[in-house]
């Protein structure tokens, strides 16, 4: 069964370069027969912040959809979206963990993203921000601040 | 001609910022390539991208055949034989191996370690698993190539593709201001990646008009004649271009 695919955070440091062949990767379909293309990452880090930056990267599709779905603790109200990333453009935002950190697992997301990959069955999304777009083309990069 | 000026991004919390493009590239002004932006926050996050995808021949003659990963434990290594020209490679130069885990195709840039006696490439691919690839300077057409994985992880298949020398010479610069005492510089600055930091504007910004950088910089946009205080500078290579984003 297909994933999502999980980001890996880059951690920044100040006044240091960090190197990394690449920092973005493309949201991976659930394999659903109605596809959902996502992408989760751990937050790990209580107050932190983390920079989400999104990429269309195909010219051959009309303009990608990418949203960002809501947490379930309290301050998780609404899912923030963007209808419009073009061809070769870029959208970014500053995600705050109150917003859009899953902190407890009821099944909602688990059920998009099936596993993780290793074939380690029943993701927990307690602790998770999850992502989506509207293909593959949709690449994301994550960034956590100092 | 002029170096490019970069206007930052400013961050917005929990929304997004209107699709657009982000990255600036740099221009050149005479043989320097740069860019500079009115250091206006205490703190910037900067991503710069190196787009030269000028992809020299690999240093393998062909692929190295596939061979399993085992637990070291039992299976310290496999020795091949291969041709390898290693001959340009030097000490500190980025090697980019290509390989292929499990039939999906990936690279990892490795630094180069060479002494008298060999070159020594280590790529690390996950947290469980690394490639080591050794080459005596005597025995040009022997290579050891050694899978270092945890106990316990499985035995998937590898093939060692491709070996590629990432030019030393791309780099990237940031200027440091009065108060900073070093350039931070990463060189090599390999083809077809990323590099990522935040900047405190404590160090890199420039609070005078010394005309050091007004040199390089000669004028911004519009024809302008350059005033560099307030500024940061940023050089490096062709095909370069950075992403500024002012952190909140």
């Amino acid at each position: 069964m297909a994933n999502f695919v999980e980001l890996t955070v880059k951690n920044v440091s100040i006044n240091a370069f960090a190197a990394a062949a690449e920092v973005f990767a493309s949201v991976a379909t659930n394999g659903e027969s109605s596809a959902t293309f996502g992408a989760y990452f751990k937050m790990d880090d209580a107050g932190a912040k983390y920079l989400l930056v999104a990429r269309n990267k195909d010219s051959a599709n009309a303009d990608e959809t990418i949203t960002v779905y809501a947490g379930n603790g309290a301050q998780g109200v609404k899912d923030i979206t963007l209808t419009t990333l073009g061809f070769g453009e870029y959208t970014y935002t500053c995600l705050d963990s109150g917003r859009f950190k899953y902190v407890a697992s009821n099944g909602g997301y688990c059920d998009l993203a099936k596993t993780i990959p290793h074939n380690v069955s029943g993701l927990s999304e307690k602790g998770h921000v999850f992502i989506s777009g509207t293909s593959a083309d949709t690449t994301l990069a994550v960034f956590k601040l100092v | 001609m002029a170096f490019a000026t970069i206007t930052p991004n400013a961050l917005t919390i929990n929304s997004f910022d209107a699709a657009g493009a982000v990255f600036t590239a740099l221009t050149a002004q005479g043989t320097n390539f740069g860019a500079t932006f009115k250091m206006d926050a205490r703190r910037y996050l900067i991503i710069a991208k190196n787009d030269n995808d000028d992809t020299p021949a690999s240093l393998l003659s062909a692929a190295v055949d596939t061979w399993g990963v085992y637990d070291t434990d039992h299976y310290p290594g496999t020795v091949t034989t291969q041709t390898f020209t290693a001959t340009t490679l030097a000490n500190g130069d980025i090697a980019r191996i290509g390989y292929t885990l499990d039939a999906e195709a990936a690279t990892v840039d490795c630094t180069v370690v060479k002494n008298a006696t060999k070159w020594s490439l280590t790529g690390v691919v996950s947290e469980d698993l690394s490639i080591v690839i050794e080459k005596l300077v005597a025995s040009p057409n022997t290579i050891t190539v050694k899978a270092v994985m945890d106990a316990g992880e499985g035995a998937p298949t590898l093939t060692i593709d491709t070996i590629i020398e990432i030019k030393a010479t791309n780099f990237l610069k940031i200027h440091t201001g009065e108060f900073g005492v070093n350039d931070l510089i990463q060189q090599p600055f390999a083809g077809e990646s990323y590099l990522y930091l935040e900047l405190e504007s404590y160090y890199f910004k420039k609070l005078a008009n010394t005309g050091g950088y007004a040199d390089m910089a000669k004028t911004i946009a519009h024809g302008i004649t350059m005033n560099e205080k307030g500024y940061c500078f940023i050089t490096g290579t062709e095909d370069v271009s950075v992403a500024v984003f002012e952190m909140i």
